[in-house]
């Protein structure tokens, strides 16, 4: 009897610690400013419909924002780092005040982005999710993208990050600037070097200034669009 | 009060060290369905590893049935492929090629043809497939544990697609990029090329027969390339080419090779004064991207490319040369072309 009682003496406390982050969780922060939007993003809080994403929007915990093809947004965070989301891609803001730092967790459902993160104090953590991946950023650039498969693809420019899998074969590990990570959706871990082909993607993928190129002919002008390095 | 605590904590028991317990572990890597490895019988042991099941407790006469189902691309409904059911034998780990062997014997099996036809003709896995497995006692009387597991083919990204050179069009021989979608998981890419020699020859027969230009030549980890740079003979002008490209997807067994559509395109002669390379080049990079008044007027010839003007972004000239090669370049970054 004593037993069951020092169980539910245990357990208890946790159940309401675990209840109050909950708690916590729900409450809402503006963790991110949109500051660039290039063709067609929309973004939506909680069941409101999805709304088309201007310059200055505010995103909060629980907000969604994707992009449509050809499109890109670009994020600045409270704590001044950057993500460039690529087209066809959805996210989900997730940040989470604690009481020494925030939390913000960027959960990518479908599509690509590249992090541009700014050195996280020891109490901040800047946090990417991906289907099959939980990726812990402190200072680092790079892209992650999820494939069609659900894999997670990570190409790491710079700094280092903390990687675990999520699958069965859950897998931990560091992961270095020059190399590519597959995650696969069964937990496995496969890192390489960049190939150049990786790198020219990565470089591309940096690309948000939008300019034009002028073609004047006898039946009409016409611009083209592109993006270019900042 | 006793009685509540002693349920709870046998509830909690069970949930920790769970008595009976199938698991299955499938394969995702794998993108080509082998339907034989799916049905198991005792005179074709399969050799595509597809899943393997952990089963718990292990040591003790069981029976094992299990159905495999497939859901259509754009169906809500599950079609049961086949079924089929082990005789007894001594409860362990497996993969699904030990089925039917004399330590797994199968008692019997059953199998949709028709629908295992429509998988066959679509020729890649596509859809939803769902294995599902029970453990029984040593008589198949009772169910001890089951599991499920799904392989999902919903987006058609996951076929192994050249993007670039498109059937059937016409292709500048000092310049032509083969381009192909991505296969998550593969570990190298090979592309093969042939001359077809009259239009009587199907692309398979052209791609296989004499001498390839390319013949499954390694290229790495990359989706595009330079045919000129990889070529084993040189490109006769204004000959078709037939081009297909393979992925390897290492797995267990040595892993899977996926391959492409078969892809012709013809090559121009350089040389031939009718012919505008750079109006080719533009055509088909274009072809490429959204739709555009520009590409119409191009396609219906009533632009003379010599005299239209380009401007750069600060307003400097560009030949059609340089706006060309910039296209084919940073075709990733083109966002769209809109008429003032």
């Amino acid at each position: 009897m004593k037993l069951y009682s020092k169980l539910l003496l245990t357990i208890v406390p946790i159940i309401i610690f675990i209840g109050s982050n909950n708690i916590a969780t729900k409450k809402t922060y503006t963790a991110a400013v949109v500051t660039k939007v290039i063709q067609e993003v929309k973004h939506k809080s909680g069941n409101e419909d999805w709304q088309t994403t201007k310059p200055l929007t505010q995103l909060k915990t629980n907000d969604l924002l994707k992009t449509g093809q050809k499109s890109v947004a670009v994020l600045k965070y409270v704590d001044g780092s950057i993500l460039r989301v690529r087209e066809n891609s959805t996210i989900v803001i997730l940040a989470d005040k604690r009481e020494k730092g925030l939390i913000k967790n960027t959960k990518i459902e479908n599509g690509k982005l590249v992090f541009d993160v700014n050195k996280q104090s020891d109490d901040d953590k800047f946090i990417i999710t991906t289907p099959t991946a939980v990726a812990t950023i402190r200072g680092t650039s790079g892209l992650i993208e999820v494939l069609d498969d659900g894999s997670t693809l990570l190409l790491l420019q710079t700094g280092s990050i903390e990687l675990e899998s999520l699958g069965l074969n859950r897998q931990t590990s560091v992961v270095e600037a020059g190399t590519s990570s597959l995650i696969n959706p069964d937990g496995n871990i496969i890192t390489n070097e960049l190939t150049e082909q990786q790198k020219q993607s990565l470089s591309n993928a940096y690309k948000t200034n939008e300019k034009t190129i002028k073609v004047q002919t006898n039946r009409g002008n016409f611009k083209i669009y592109y993006l270019d390095s900042e | 009060m006793k009685l509540k605590f002693f349920l709870l904590f046998f509830i909690c028991s069970l949930k920790i060290f769970p008595q009976n317990s199938i698991n299955i572990l499938v394969f995702p890597a794998i993108s080509s369905t082998s339907f034989s490895a799916l049905i198991p019988s005792n005179e074709l042991q399969n050799n595509v590893r597809i899943f393997c099941v952990d089963v718990s407790p292990q040591g003790i006469p069981v029976v094992i049935k299990g159905t495999f189902e497939w859901k259509k691309v754009g169906s809500n409904v599950f079609l049961e492929l086949g079924n089929f059911e082990t005789n007894q034998f001594i409860s362990k780990n497996f993969c699904n090629e030990e089925l039917g062997t004399a330590e797994i014997p199968i008692k019997s099996f059953q199998s949709n043809q028709q629908l295992i036809d429509e998988n066959l003709q679509i020729g890649v896995p596509s859809g939803v497939y769902r294995i599902n497995l029970a453990l029984y006692n040593f008589d198949g009387t009772i169910l001890l544990a089951q599991d499920s597991e799904e392989l999902s083919f919903l987006n058609p990204a996951q076929t192994l697609q050249i993007i670039n050179p498109r059937p059937n069009l016409f292709y500048d021989p000092g310049n032509l990029l083969v381009e192909w979608t991505s296969i998550a998981g593969a570990d190298d890419y090979f592309i093969k090329a042939n001359t077809r020699s009259n239009p009587s020859q199907s692309l398979e027969e052209a791609l296989n027969s004499g001498i390839p230009l390319v013949n499954n030549k390694s290229v790495g980890l990359i989706n595009s390339v330079n045919l000129r740079e990889i070529l084993e003979r040189e490109l006769e002008p204004s000959s078709e080419v037939v081009i297909q490209v393979s992925a390897n997807v290492p797995g267990p067994l040595g892993g899977n090779r996926i391959f492409s559509q078969i892809v012709n395109f013809n090559v121009v002669n350089p040389e031939n004064p009718l012919v505008n390379v750079n109006e080719l080049r533009l055509r088909n990079i274009l072809r490429r991207l959204t739709s555009s008044q520009l590409l119409a007027l191009i396609e219906n010839n009533q632009l003379n490319l010599n005299e239209i003007r380009i401007l750069k972004e600060d307003n400097s000239p560009m030949t059609i040369e340089e706006l060309v090669n910039f296209l084919e370049s940073n075709f990733e970054n083109i966002l769209r072309i809109e008429e003032e």
